[in-house]
């Protein structure tokens, strides 16, 4: 017997014969399946997918007909609830929820919300389907007009255990748009191997589009743009620059994260105020169900993460995370133990604490709140200097993010989703020097910005396949710099901005063949007055249950941003600490882009799936610093001057299993005033991804990633020009060529890791791991010197990036 | 069959993006020129030449692992460079109605030079080259107004004072520089030309513990007054590691690398510098 909900994502084989049927079947207003028996060539396939498509299309006009007038005659009820992970409480997005009958079906939001509105009255089945959970059946009797609550608590799945045939992936298929969405689970972060440890931004590396200039800095460059057009969220709160050493790591802990969803282009109207893309990272919700932890221990790295119910009988879940490096502990101990010439002791550390408690006040009512706070710490305290000016001298410099997001979520009604939110967020740099000779020297540089923001979102479930949500935003915005040494002050620039935004965003399945989602937002920005208003679609067309085609449109702005520094190096150099987010204001109004994407899905058996996108991107009023380089802090807006640009290019997913292999092909241009078009830097025109994670057996695992780009452009030194000197000497200067014409060697590197599972204690889950990066030693290229030997031949030098092997190793526990 | 057809997938784009590459932009030499003229003065020499390809052998004079004449090391090795000059060009200087044609030093390839044209203060001159393939060279250049060095007015210079000179009319900026006379622990005396200070025409006053280093037995004080030219070819040099700087933008010279700029001169008496007490000598040095 088959039943067809969801397409063919279940295919329930109760007769023992695992014969699929051969002609599609519906039996509701919902979704049509061409079944397959075997895997013809790919050509066959499409033909016989679209003649199976257009019979299922008759067939689907018909019984929708047959179907809404059926509906509309019966009394129906509505069943709502949440689906969570048994074992943590975890709420568990894009999970399947049907009808046994398969005359009715839906997924969960992200949330792990579903609604089915139009339940007809009776006795039924309600089935929850996950892949890598059990699958769960309640009985439930709906009375028309009755609304039932029904929370689903799924447990794992036992290894061995047949599994499930619906993925989030296809939930995510069938119901969104997701044009340029890369949905990154935590287990497939967990398998790039990182510097040191693993890291969400060196993961997000491997997705096709996502482009990292040097192995010195984990900024991200997403189909053309700059690191500052990138919206990074935690729980909803913008982080501003979320990286540690100088951008080796980012600020998350990865084992605190449920996952991250990175909207590449095209993204929905709730999100605003980033050209490029966004990254909404949800942090895990903690386990309701007993206290739990995870303990890990690195070579300069250490982490751990706690979480439980909340106590005294109330219901809800907490999660505290912590992090430190110990890097000034190592490079002191050694500096003790060999006693070097130059002293290796570097005073630096950083650390990270994450936390979240979620209330379950009531069954509608929720109250979440959840902060983070990390610090990069250089101090050292009264360094002896040599010479003449002998002295004692105390740096302290320290930079870091918080963030605090305090959330109340309320079910008004089973289809009315309301969630009231407060945002506080600061990313601050605090660097002074205090020097001791007699008198006392001072100098400061204090930077920052910081917001604080109210926001609020409505969802109306209208019908299972319709979704309006409308929201508001608030919010204050300060930006500071200051430079000071004793008695005076350099600058001391302070800013503080307001910005408004309302938008309403409709998603609507109107036929199971098509998703559309709709959107516009409106924003409001004090400095220079703007009113802008932007208009988002996207729309799915599903050709075959398992083929659908896409393409979405949108206008973005932005109202704060980093200049684009001149000097390209500063872009391949790690992430400056002391970064000037600059506003908008009457002279320089904001950047927007326009972005056209169309693409492509297919899913496969056996959790394999193949994405293609192309886009065009048009790039207005992005900003180059014109003072040294862009280094530093300006006071003078006359420095800044405008741009524009424009980004074309395709990717290719293909996804198996955790697996997965990304190309993208991309053209970047840019130009400034009145100067000719080039390639930035971060134009990369093919990259290639490999992601590749394979069990050994006996508890080994492997993983890589091997990464491959053609070559990042440059301004390259093309000859020299005779100097002469005040005293009549002659020297070669050197002559630059067309900026960012010429190109550097491909770029490709190769890291692999081996972890195995093992008992810790003969009770926790255990794994010890050993990665390598850059494993086959590639020497990169970070940029060329110049030189004329004696011969008076010019000698190009490289100057390379990682050009060694670098290990790392550490045993992690789940406690 | 799925894993073949991924690894072929995988073989062809690898291909594909080896095969990708820009080629490098190729270049040729450019003219390259250089002159200053001094005010007050009847010599002026016009150096031409050519620019080179990083592809080209640049000529060598000398090769040294010591210490330059001024007494420090640049670089290591040290390289001194000859012009890179070319002959046969034809190079003219006119002022008014009057026309100057300099001769080539047969001894010295791209030297043109004269020693009988009368260059005054305030006077406008045009530079005329071309070069025996053909490309035509034009800059001018004024000659910035004369000055005087108005302090200090002694014989015997202290820490504290300061240098000071009335305004150059039309200069962009000012060079000033010292000759340092210095007596070692082994009584030799040792000449040290201090490195150029380069301000701009706001600045008509130093310290002169900002122009002096080391602080010697006796010295003198040069005070260049540069026009536009001459000081903006010196400064956007001494701050070509900035990238936003294209120095080309700043030479003001039509069709070649190099300056065609002027200069006025003035030299202070010779100082009398008496050990300063605070430093014991050889930290003077």
């Amino acid at each position: 017997m088959c039943y067809y909900v969801n397409n063919k994502a279940f295919v329930k084989r109760d007769n023992g014969d695992n014969t699929f049927g051969s002609q599609t079947v519906v039996k509701s207003n919902r979704y049509v399946v061409p079944p397959e028996t075997s895997y013809p060539p790919l050509l066959t396939k499409i033909e016989e997918q679209v003649d199976s498509a257009m019979d299922s299309l008759r067939g689907v006009m018909l019984v929708l007909l047959l179907g809404v007038v059926v509906l509309w005659a019966a009394e129906t009820g509505m069943v709502s609830g949440f689906v969570r992970e048994a074992e943590t409480g975890e709420f568990l997005g894009y999970t399947s929820v049907y009808l046994a009958d398969g005359s009715l079906g839906t997924s969960t939001n992200r949330q792990g919300y579903y609604v089915l509105p139009d339940v007809p009255e009776g006795k039924t089945t309600l089935v929850v389907s996950m892949i890598g959970y059990e699958e769960q059946r309640i009985e439930i009797e709906v009375k028309g007009g009755s609304r039932l609550r029904r929370d689903f608590y799924l447990k794992r799945a036992p290894l061995g255990m047949e599994p499930v045939e619906i993925t989030a992936e296809r939930a995510r298929f069938e119901h969104e748009v997701d044009v340029g969405v890369r949905h990154v689970e935590l287990r497939e972060l967990k398998q790039i191997p990182g510097f040191v440890e693993q890291d969400l931004f060196r993961s997000l590396e491997m997705l096709p589009g996502v482009v990292s200039v040097s192995d010195f800095t984990s900024a991200l460059y997403i189909r053309g743009g700059t690191m500052d057009q990138n919206l990074v969220l935690l729980d909803g709160v913008t982080v501003y620059n979320p990286y540690h050493l100088l951008g080796f790591f980012s600020t998350f802990i990865l084992e605190s994260l449920k996952g991250a969803e990175l909207y590449t282009g095209g993204y929905p109207a709730r999100y605003g105020g980033a050209l490029s893309s966004v990254l909404d990272v949800e942090m895990k919700a903690g386990n309701s169900e007993r206290i739990a932890g995870y303990g890990e221990i690195g070579l300069l790295t250490s982490k751990l993460v706690v979480e439980g119910p909340l106590p005294w009988g109330a219901k809800g879940s907490w999660l505290v995370a912590g992090r430190r490096t110990y890097i000034d502990a190592i490079t002191w101990t050694l500096d003790k133990i060999f006693n070097p010439d130059f002293s290796i002791y570097l005073p630096y550390h950083f650390y990270d604490l994450q936390a979240k408690v979620n209330w379950d006040v009531s069954e509608r009512s929720r109250f979440t709140v959840s902060g983070f706070f990390g610090d990069d710490v250089l101090s050292l305290k009264g360094a002896e200097e040599e010479g003449e000016d002998e002295g004692v001298t105390d740096l302290d410099f320290r930079w870091g993010n918080g963030t605090l997001g305090l959330r109340w979520r309320y079910l008004f009604t089973p289809q009315l989703f309301s969630v009231l939110g407060f945002n506080a967020t600061r990313y601050r740099v605090d660097s002074k020097v205090v020097e001791r000779n007699g008198e006392e020297y001072y100098y400061g540089l204090r930077s920052g910005i910081g917001e604080l923001g109210l926001q609020w979102r409505l969802s109306w479930f209208v019908k299972s396949e319709h979704v309006i949500e409308f929201g508001l935003e608030g919010k204050a915005i300060e930006t500071s710099n200051i430079q000071e040494e004793t008695d005076t002050v350099f600058y001391d620039l302070r800013d503080t901005l307001w910005l408004a935004a309302a938008y309403v965003q409709d998603k609507w399945e109107p036929t199971p063949f098509w998703v559309v989602e709709t959107g516009l937002r409106g924003e409001y920005f004090s400095n220079g007055d703007y009113w802008r208003a932007s208009p988002r679609l996207g729309i799915k067309r599903r050709i075959t249950a398992d083929w659908a085609l896409k393409a979405g449109a949108g206008l973005y702005y932005q109202y704060l941003y980093v200049p684009f520094p001149r000097d390209e190096m500063m872009l391949r150099m790690p992430v400056q600490f002391v970064q000037q987010w600059m506003p908008a204001d009457s002279a320089h109004p904001p950047l927007h882009s326009t972005l056209y994407t169309l693409g492509t899905e297919h899913l496969f058996p056996r959790d394999m799936s193949l994405s293609v996108e192309a886009y065009y991107k048009d790039i207005r009023n992005i900003r180059e610093a014109t003072w040294f380089g862009g280094e530093g802090i300006t006071t003078d807006t006359g420095e800044i001057s405008l741009g524009q640009g424009y980004s074309y290019g395709g990717e290719l997913l293909l996804k198996y299993g955790s697996s997965w292999l990304g190309y993208a092909y991309s053209v970047t241009k840019y130009r400034f005033e009145d100067g000719d078009w080039f390639y930035p830097l971060h134009d990369s025109r093919h990259n290639v991804n490999l992601s590749f994670a394979l069990p050994l057996g006996k508890g080994w695992n492997l993983t890589s990633a091997w990464v491959f780009s053609s070559g990042f452009p440059f301004t390259a030194q093309i000859g020299w020009y005779q100097y002469v000197d005040e005293d009549g000497d002659i020297d070669w200067l050197p002559i630059s060529g067309r900026r960012g014409e010429v190109r550097y060697p491909p770029y490709h590197r190769l890291d692999a890791g081996f972890t195995k599972s093992f008992k810790l204690f003969k009770r926790y889950d255990a794994e010890f791991y050993i990665q390598v990066l850059n494993v086959y030693a590639r020497r990169n290229v970070l940029f060329y010197e110049y030189e004329i030997d004696a011969d008076g031949i010019t000698q190009r030098e490289p100057v390379y990036m990682l050009p060694i092997p670098v290990p790392s190793f550490g045993i992690r526990a789940r406690l | 069959m799925r894993s073949h057809a991924f690894l072929i997938s995988l073989a062809i784009l690898i291909l594909i993006s080896l095969f990708c590459g820009i080629t490098p932009e190729e270049y040729e030499g450019e003219p390259n020129i250089y002159a200053i003229l001094t005010g007050d003065s009847l010599q002026a020499t016009v150096m031409v030449g050519l620019t080179a390809s990083i592809d080209d052998t640049m000529k060598v004079d000398t090769i040294s692992d010591e210490p330059d004449e001024d007494g420090w090391i640049d670089d290591w090795p040290w390289i001194r460079f000859p012009w890179n000059g070319v002959s046969g060009a034809e190079v003219r200087l006119r002022q008014g109605g009057h026309r100057y044609v300099l001769l080539e030093d047969p001894d010295s390839a791209g030297y043109y030079s004269s020693d009988s044209i009368q260059f005054s203060a305030r006077k406008t001159w045009e530079l005329e080259v071309t070069y025996s393939t053909g490309e035509e060279i034009s800059a001018r250049t004024t000659i910035p107004g004369g000055f005087e060095i108005t302090s200090p007015l002694v014989d015997t210079l202290a820490e504290t004072d300061t240098l000071t000179w009335t305004p150059s009319i039309g200069a962009a900026g000012y060079s000033i520089r010292a000759r340092i006379w210095i007596t070692t622990e082994d009584m030799d005396t040792v000449i040290v030309l201090t490195y150029p200070l380069l301000v701009s025409s706001d600045t008509i006053s130093l310290p002169v513990t900002e122009i002096f280093y080391p602080w010697g037995d006796s010295a003198v004080i040069f005070v260049s007054a540069l026009d536009i030219n001459a000081y903006d070819y010196r400064y956007y040099v001494e701050n070509r590691w900035d990238p936003n700087v294209r120095v080309e933008d700043f030479m003001h010279i039509e069709g070649a690398w190099g300056v065609f700029g002027s200069q006025v001169v003035e030299r202070s008496r010779i100082y009398i510098c008496p050990p300063l007490d605070t430093l014991p000598l050889e930290e003077r040095h």
